[in-house]
Parts: C-alpha cells; sequence; structure tokens
C-alpha cells in the first residue's frame, strides 16, 4: 500500500494522544504494528528504548520505502538546567546513545543542523543526579529512543527531524517523577501537537541526486557505474556550469566514437566512458598517457604486455611476456635498451607534456 | 572567535594559575570538574561543523609522548623533526583541514603541561646531540591563534633562547600576534604561515591581506618567517594567481629574507577525503581529479601536482630567493 509520505514517532500512546484524536487517525490494520494512519502522515507508536524503535522503525521504512521524512515526537528528561527550560521544546541536532554502560562512539546527525541541543538516547530511565551530571558531559537532553530511529533513518537514508519536549530534571530522590510526567500526559501532548501544527513543513534538507547518465542512452550502467559517471559529470559540470555543453563535449570527443565502435561488452564500454570524463576533467592525464603509449611502442611490438603504476606515482614498468625464441628475446632485449626511465621520470613529473 | 558553550578542567588542575588565567576568559561558564579529559573528548563521534555554532573547551595535562617524530618530508630535507602537542583541535574552519576527520570532534583542549613538553624536547634533543633539530608546533591546532589567553610563548622563548642548536616553528595562519609580538625575537624561533591564493576556502581565519599585514608587522619586529604554500590548489588561471600572491607577499617581507618556503598539493589521508567531502560536497577542492596512492593518500596524479609546484618555485626564484630554501612537503 502506498500512503503519506511522512512518519512520526512515539514512544507512548499518551504522548501521540492528541494527534490521533485531533486528526481523527485510523489504525492501519492489516500491520501488525502500532501504526496509524492520517491523509498527511502515519504515526507509530514504537514502544520505549532504543532497540524497539530501531527495530519498529527500520520495519516501517522498509515496507514503506515512498516515506520521505521521519519525526520523532516526544517527552525527554533535561541535564542542563542552565541551557533548558521546563515545558520547552527542542529541535534535536546530533543523537548520542549509552547502551548499558557504554557510551556509544557512534553518533548521528538529523536535519536540524543548525539546532545547539543535542540528546542521549539511554537504554535505562534515569533517576538519579549523578548519573545525569555524568551524561550531561555528552548532551543536554536524555531519552529513550531517539538513536535508534535516527541509525534507522540514516540505514535507509531519510531525513529525521527529533523534537523534544522537556517534561523534567532528574533530582535525587524524586522518584515520583514518572508518575508526575504520566499525569501530565495530556498537556505534552497537545503542546506537542500544537508545535507539529505551526512547525510541520521544514525545507527540504537532502539535495536532490541528478542522473546524468540518461543522456547516454547507448550505454548500460549498473548502480555504482552511475554514481561514479555522475560524480565525475557534475565536477565537469561545476567547471562549465552548462549541462549541453558538457554533454556535446563528451559526445565530440574523439574518444567517444572509438569506445562506441570498439568490439567489447557493454560494461568495459561504459567504463571506457567514465575513464574518457575523468580524462576530459585532467586533460593532462590524456597527454601522460599518451607520452606512455609512446614510450612503449617498441616494447609492445615486440609482444610485451606493459603496464605502469595506475596510481603514476612510482617510477616502474611491469611487463608481462612470452619468449619463445632467440629472435624473440634479441628484439626484446633491444626494445628494453631503448626504454628510458629517465624519461618515464619527466613523463610521471609533468615536464614536457605538451 | 569561537563559541565555548562549556569549560571542562581536570581536577589536577583546579588550583593550576594557568588554568584559571584561561578560565578568567570565560567568566560566563563555570568549569566542570572532570578526572580526565580522555573520559569524555573524542568518546563519541562529534560533527566537526558543530564547530559553527559552538564547541566545548577542555583543559588538561597531556600524558604520553608528548613529542612525536614527524612524517618523512616534514620539512627541510636532511634535518629532524619531531612536532609537540600542546593543544588538539583549531578555531578556524577550513575546508582542506584534515582535522575534520582526526579527532572526531570539533572541541578544542589545551594542554597545559608546557614544562613536561619542554622536559621531553630536552630528552629528545639530548638523544641527537650533533643534529640540528626542528620542533614544530601546530600539528593539531594553529599556534597563535589563542595565544593571548594560554599565555604559553613565554616558557617556549625562555627556552629555545637558551638551546640554539635546535629550531622551534610554529606553524600559523593567525593575526593574533600581540603576544609574540610583545616578545624578543629569537633567531631559532621561526613563525610560519600558511597561504593559499583567495579561494575562500578557509572561514573564520584571518584573510590573506590580514595575514600578509601580520607577516610584515613580525618581519619589522625581527622575527623569522617561513612560508608554506599549502595547499596548492590548481585552476585556470593558477599562474596569474600565485604571481599575485607572491607579489603581496614581498611587498610584507622580501622573499629573499624568508627562512624557508614549503610547496604542498591538496591531500588528504583516504578516510579523512571522505569526511571533507561529506562536510564540503561542493568545495572546489574536488573540481580535480584525484588518485589514491599506496598509502591511502588522495591527491592529485603526481604529472598533474609536479608541474604546479615548480611552476611556483620558478615564479620564487625570480626573487633571487635560494634553491635550498624551497621544499616540497609531503613528496
Amino acid at each position: 500500500m502506498q500512503g503519506p509520505d511522512k512518519l512520526l514517532v512515539f514512544a507512548h500512546r499518551p504522548e501521540a494522544q492528541s494527534f490521533l484524536k485531533n486528526d481523527k487517525l485510523t489504525m492501519v490494520t492489516d500491520e501488525k504494528l502500532n501504526l496509524y494512519q492520517h491523509e498527511d502522515y502515519f504515526l507509530l507508536i514504537s514502544g520505549e528504548g532504543i532497540l524497539n524503535s530501531l527495530q519498529l522503525v527500520s520495519t516501517i521504512l522498509a515496507k514503506f520505502p515512498h516515506i520521505k521524512e521521519v519525526w520523532n515526537l516526544g517527552i525527554a528528561g533535561g541535564l542542563d538546567q542552565a541551557s533548558l527550560k521546563l515545558d520547552h521544546i527542542y529541535k534535536i541536532r546530533t543523537c548520542y546513545a549509552e547502551l548499558g554502560e557504554e557510551i556509544q562512539f557512534k553518533s548521528y546527525t538529523s536535519a536540524f543542523k543548525k539546532s545547539l541541543f543535542d540528546c542521549l538516547s539511554s537504554t535505562s530511565r534515569i533517576l538519579d543526579e549523578k548519573k545525569a551530571d555524568q551524561l550531561s558531559n555528552f548532551a543536554p537532553i536524555v531519552d529513550r529512543e531517539c538513536w535508534g530511529i535516527a541509525r534507522a533513518c540514516q540505514e535507509f537514508k531519510v531525513p529525521f527531524y527529533p523534537v523534544k519536549l522537556i517534561s523534567d530534571f532528574p533530582i535525587e530522590g524524586n522518584k515520583e517523577i514518572c508518575s508526575i510526567v504520566k499525569e501530565k500526559a495530556e498537556i505534552y501532548s497537545d503542546q506537542l501537537y500544537r508545535w507539529w501544527s505551526v512547525n510541520q513543513t521544514q525545507p527540504s534538507s537532502k539535495e536532490e541526486q541528478i542522473n546524468y547518465s540518461h543522456f547516454f542512452n547507448d550505454f548500460y550502467f549498473t548502480v555504482s557505474m552511475e554514481r561514479n559517471f555522475n560524480k565525475y559529470f557534475q565536477t565537469l559540470l561545476k567547471n562549465k556550469n552548462d549541462c549541453d555543453f558538457v554533454v556535446n563535449e563528451i559526445k565530440n570527443h574523439p574518444e567517444y566514437l572509438e569506445i562506441l565502435d570498439k568490439k567489447q561488452t557493454r560494461k568495459q564500454q561504459t567504463l571506457e566512458l567514465i575513464d574518457l570524463l575523468r580524462k576530459v576533467i585532467t586533460p593532462e592525464l590524456l597527454s601522460v598517457e599518451s607520452h606512455l603509449q609512446l614510450m612503449t611502442r617498441e616494447l609492445k611490438r615486440t609482444g610485451a604486455k606493459v603496464s605502469f603504476d595506475p596510481t603514476l606515482e612510482e617510477s616502474f614498468i611491469h611487463l608481462n611476456m612470452k619468449l619463445s625464441n632467440d629472435r624473440d628475446k634479441d628484439n626484446f632485449i633491444n626494445a628494453l635498451k631503448r626504454f628510458s626511465f629517465e624519461k618515464l621520470n619527466q613523463v610521471l613529473e609533468g615536464k614536457d607534456l605538451d | 572567535m569561537i563559541n565555548i558553550d562549556k569549560i571542562f578542567l581536570e581536577r589536577d588542575l583546579k588550583d593550576s594559575p594557568r588554568a584559571n588565567s584561561i578560565i578568567s576568559h570565560f567568566s560566563h561558564l563555570t568549569p566542570k570538574i572532570i578526572d580526565r579529559y580522555d573520559e569524555i573528548f573524542g568518546k563519541v563521534k562529534k560533527p566537526y561543523l558543530q564547530k559553527r555554532q559552538s564547541v566545548s573547551l577542555f583543559i588538561a595535562n597531556k600524558k604520553g609522548n608528548l613529542v612525536k617524530e614527524a612524517p618523512e618530508a616534514y620539512g627541510t630535507v636532511g634535518e629532524k623533526h619531531f612536532y609537540f602537542i600542546h593543544a588538539f583541535n583549531c578555531i578556524y574552519e577550513c575546508e582542506y583541514c584534515y582535522l575534520q576527520g582526526y579527532f572526531h570532534s570539533p572541541d578544542l583542549v589545551l594542554f597545559i603541561n608546557h614544562e613536561d613538553i619542554i622536559k621531553e624536547i630536552k630528552d629528545v634533543a639530548s638523544q641527537h646531540p650533533n643534529d640540528r633539530i626542528w620542533f614544530h608546533a601546530g600539528e593539531f591546532s594553529d599556534s597563535l591563534a589563542l595565544t593571548h589567553l594560554t599565555g604559553e610563548l613565554q616558557v617556549y622563548f625562555d627556552f629555545f633562547r637558551d638551546n640554539s642548536n635546535l629550531i622551534m616553528e610554529l606553524r600559523t595562519k593567525s593575526d593574533n600576534i600581540d603576544s609574540l609580538l610583545s616578545l624578543s625575537p629569537v633567531s631559532n624561533i621561526i613563525t610560519s604561515y600558511s597561504l593559499a591564493p583567495k579561494k575562500n576556502l578557509d572561514y573564520k581565519a584571518p584573510t590573506i591581506d590580514e595575514r600578509l599585514q601580520a607577516i610584515s608587522r613580525l618581519h619589522r619586529a625581527g622575527f623569522p618567517i617561513g612560508i608554506h604554500l599549502d595547499p596548492i590548489i590548481p585552476s585556470k588561471n593558477f599562474n596569474e594567481v600565485y604571481s599575485d600572491l607572491l607579489y603581496h607577499l614581498n611587498e610584507a617581507i622580501p622573499l629573499k629574507e624568508v627562512q624557508y618556503f614549503s610547496l604542498g598539493v591538496t591531500r588528504f589521508p583516504e578516510n579523512i577525503y571522505h569526511q571533507v567531502k561529506k562536510n564540503y560536497p561542493q568545495s572546489i577542492l574536488f573540481n580535480e581529479h584525484m588518485l589514491k596512492d599506496k598509502n591511502g593518500i588522495v591527491r592529485s596524479p603526481r604529472p598533474i601536482r609536479f608541474p604546479l609546484m615548480e611552476n611556483i618555485k620558478q615564479q620564487i626564484f625570480d626573487y633571487d630567493v635560494e634553491k635550498s630554501k624551497i621544499y616540497l612537503c609531503m613528496e
């Protein structure tokens, strides 16, 4: 089934209640998930915890690949009273995590890159000041799921918009805090709903990936070839600023027709096209190549296969050949004698290439 | 100036006058006492570009190796080169900077146990009694950018003044030179400036004109100057661009009087190359074709970059600079 292209994720139903009520969401019945639908968005109740959120959001994103944005709205604890205010809503910039007692190195940056607030997702509830103080070294906000959702979004390359309402600051001995938060759930949910109503439209954080390979319909592109081709094409485009100009420059290149005429596999043909783009970006390389060809012409005539360091850094020559008689041997030795390493060094240092 | 949002102070330094002097510049912040900086710094991957908003500042003692041998082709040929570490990270933001992939955090760490660093410099020097040895500052930070806060220059000047067989290099892009100008020049302490033509690749760092002014002031005050033309960036009007840069540099300091020039073309270890691409996908740095060599360094192929360096070398020679004063960095 298709459907809306936004996914809103809440850990608990009480946090989502204003959305469910005001927007009259219907349950997606053919899914064994706490998934609801509105004309503008899906709403998922993921349950508490990093693993729950990671698993369920991954499932939804796999099932609905057209989803373009994921939001996480919910309450969170504040770890830094100096920079945060109770009952205020903050956009989260980077998501960190503590799994067990281990701080995780991996972090995920949300689409709110310019926000000033980070969030650390913890596998346990933070109810004492000492622990809160320790975690505050990494982020001023703590929750239970943000990192898991961020990770799923990263895997599926979907922009992530986490938003947290600060419900409490962990205070030593305040064991009642969870029930207080529960009692205020409706107020929090209303606040989140109002915030969402105003802020739900975000400028796209992802640049549209343009594919230029369709200008070259005679070629067959695998996914990685297409990526490489587009990378080089974009570089050319940056230099020349005109797509038609770039296409014509390639198609009018003397090597272009040669590639098309050559008898080879389609994959090989495309690899040569990509190589041609590379040469057009850096024409000096073409000159290096033709000098190397010239230098090895005699060796090749003797039947030797000749190659150089593909990175063009080291001055060596790699020869592969079969010698069957004294004449082969003499021809080869004579050709080798005429090969000049001094000249090779000059070419590799870019001297006298014109 | 970069925005500091938090200060972390190692417990052992609570009563350190040096630490407290740094903290006094941030009166709006209360330092948080921690046991060791590396319990926090580098424990999570913090995006490099967060430095545009704010960073944390750690004040710490550096443990372990304080002085390290520099890689081959790091400095002038035929001499021993070491670098010492008194800070991690930089307040500037440059597109080509390898720090963006090095520490996985843009947070600043200031190490203030300079006497320990000096002691280790002495130890290293004693192992090479007959050599002229270089000690470079600024491998992981800018050597001058924060000296008005950190105040360590005096310590190093006192030591190197008394050890004239050793050379110290302060690598910088900074025009924050008042602390330096308050000291008497020492012939074996060289302030070296990185310069690249105006390409808008350095954010927050002083402009080329500001750097040239700083060079001129230091030169007039008698401070020896070195120049790093690094990174060299290929461009269509390459010759004119560098000719213009050298012309203006020569106005700031006669090129003949520069202690040395190092030339280096843009290069990245592979992991940092990917990080730079992620941070600055539209950078002009990627307009040229680059290849990865067998050591995992991504850069322009040798036949492309050598003529660029040769071109600049020739232009410098035109100012009657001795050949021995120019070296190619990391070649």
